[in-house]
């Protein structure tokens, strides 16, 4: 008798617990505050805006991320914690964009937005496409982690253990020095099983030295299948 | 008790080593960011000459940080550099690097060369964890015969003028 009472609390607890789980992410989140590091991109992206205007764009993020962590529950719950990340320096402007084969840069300049409102394609189809940017972050000494926020392409969406789709990232003092002089901080693939879709970021690598500039990169090289094709939306440095 | 400890430490050093000391990795899952090895000569084929240069090449990820080398072995025995010369392409983050090197005397019958490349990476993320040095390999394998008592050359290589080391691999 007392072991099934046990049982039958132990289960209530679960069906109270899970339900609490379910309900918290199905709630709207316009009301819940960004991640630090958000509020800090937020800042820097929009040092003019009204506060009536940073709520608007706060509540556009908000609910971005929640169409993130809706996402993310529905494949395999692994969620990274935004709030951990600390720091003030991420891309503000796109010096400049190039390719190389058949390889295509979408709206580069709108890079500094956020998921599915701002973005750039690196699409880069065939093997040794190159797709790329460069552009100056919001500090001279940018420096720490670097992460991109990024996700699958158009055409790569549902593809996600597809072999290719691999983000770049190089750092450098001088936007237009040759790229063996660049310092290459990391790569990551933008799909399972590593980031996406556990997180809307990934971890690119950890610059060695403060840097102005960074290029983010697709390339398809390799037997693998080369094909890449990611947005990315922003990147971001920890320390600056 | 004292067991306990050791082990955990044991564990815990085979967890931090490959952090603290680099990682080795072996396929292009590993980097992708570097092609497969392309040994241009020499090919599968019979050659009428003893004297035989080797030519390769790799694309591969150019940046200050990256350092791409190559050697090969002859015949299991013999272990010889390939200086390689980089070729950077114009607005582009990988570049072509171009190996040639004379092989040693050959004498008839059937020969195998394996190429190996090396990159080492310093510094670098890589899908979410970070290496002080990252090491990557390459491997590439070709099999020829040389045969200088035939009449019928169907490939004869132009001759080198490099000097070649002497040596006297084992024929495989």
């Amino acid at each position: 008798m007392k072991r099934k009472s046990l049982f039958i609390i132990v289960f209530i607890v679960f069906l109270l617990l899970a339900t609490n789980f379910s309900s918290t992410h199905a709630e709207p989140t316009t009301n819940t505050p960004l991640p630090d590091f958000l509020e800090k991109i937020l800042i820097l992206l929009h040092p003019n805006a009204s506060s009536a205007e940073l709520d608007q764009i706060r509540i556009q993020w908000a609910n971005q991320l929640r169409l993130n962590q809706e996402r993310i529950k529905s494949t395999n719950g692994a969620v990274l914690h935004p709030s951990t990340l600390a720091g003030s320096a991420c891309l503000l402007s796109v010096i400049y964009s190039y390719t190389y084969g058949t390889g295509a840069v979408y709206n580069p300049n709108a890079i500094v937005g956020w998921i599915d409102y701002n973005f750039a394609r690196l699409y880069t189809p065939n093997l040794d496409d190159e797709a790329f940017i460069i552009g100056q972050m919001s500090s001279a000494n940018a420096g720490g982690d670097v992460y991109f926020v990024s996700k699958l392409g158009p055409t790569t969406v549902g593809k996600e253990n597809m072999a290719g789709n691999y983000l770049i990232g190089f750092v450098s003092n001088d936007p237009y020095a040759p790229m063996e002089q660049w310092i290459f901080i990391g790569y990551a693939k933008i799909t399972w099983p590593y980031y996406w879709p556990k997180a809307p970021y990934v971890y690119i690598g950890t610059a060695s030295q403060t840097f102005s500039y960074i290029a983010v990169c697709a390339w398809a090289a390799g037997g693998l299948d080369p094909y890449n094709d990611v947005l990315v939306d922003c990147v971001y440095a920890t320390s600056g | 008790m004292e067991k306990a400890i050791l082990l955990v430490t044991i564990l815990v050093l085979a967890f931090l080593v490959p952090e603290l000391a680099g990682s080795v990795g072996g396929s292009e899952e590993d980097f992708p960011f570097a092609s497969s090895i392309n040994i241009i000569s020499p090919s599968n084929s019979t050659y009428s000459t003893k004297s035989l240069t080797l030519n390769v090449s790799i694309t591969a990820l150019i940046a200050s940080n990256i350092n791409v080398s190559m050697r090969y072995i002859l015949d299991g025995t013999y272990n010889g550099e390939i200086p390689l010369t980089m070729h950077p392409r114009n607005q582009s983050a990988s570049a072509l690097y171009v190996g040639s090197t004379p092989i040693p005397e050959l004498p008839d019958g059937p020969h195998r060369i394996d190429v190996y490349c090396r990159i080492e990476i310093d510094s670098v993320g890589i899908n979410g964890v970070y290496y002080q040095k990252y090491v990557c390999q390459r491997n590439a394998t070709v099999y020829f015969t040389v045969n200088t008592t035939s009449s019928i050359a169907p490939n004869s290589p132009p001759e080198t003028q490099q000097s070649k080391p002497s040596i006297n691999p084992k024929v495989s």
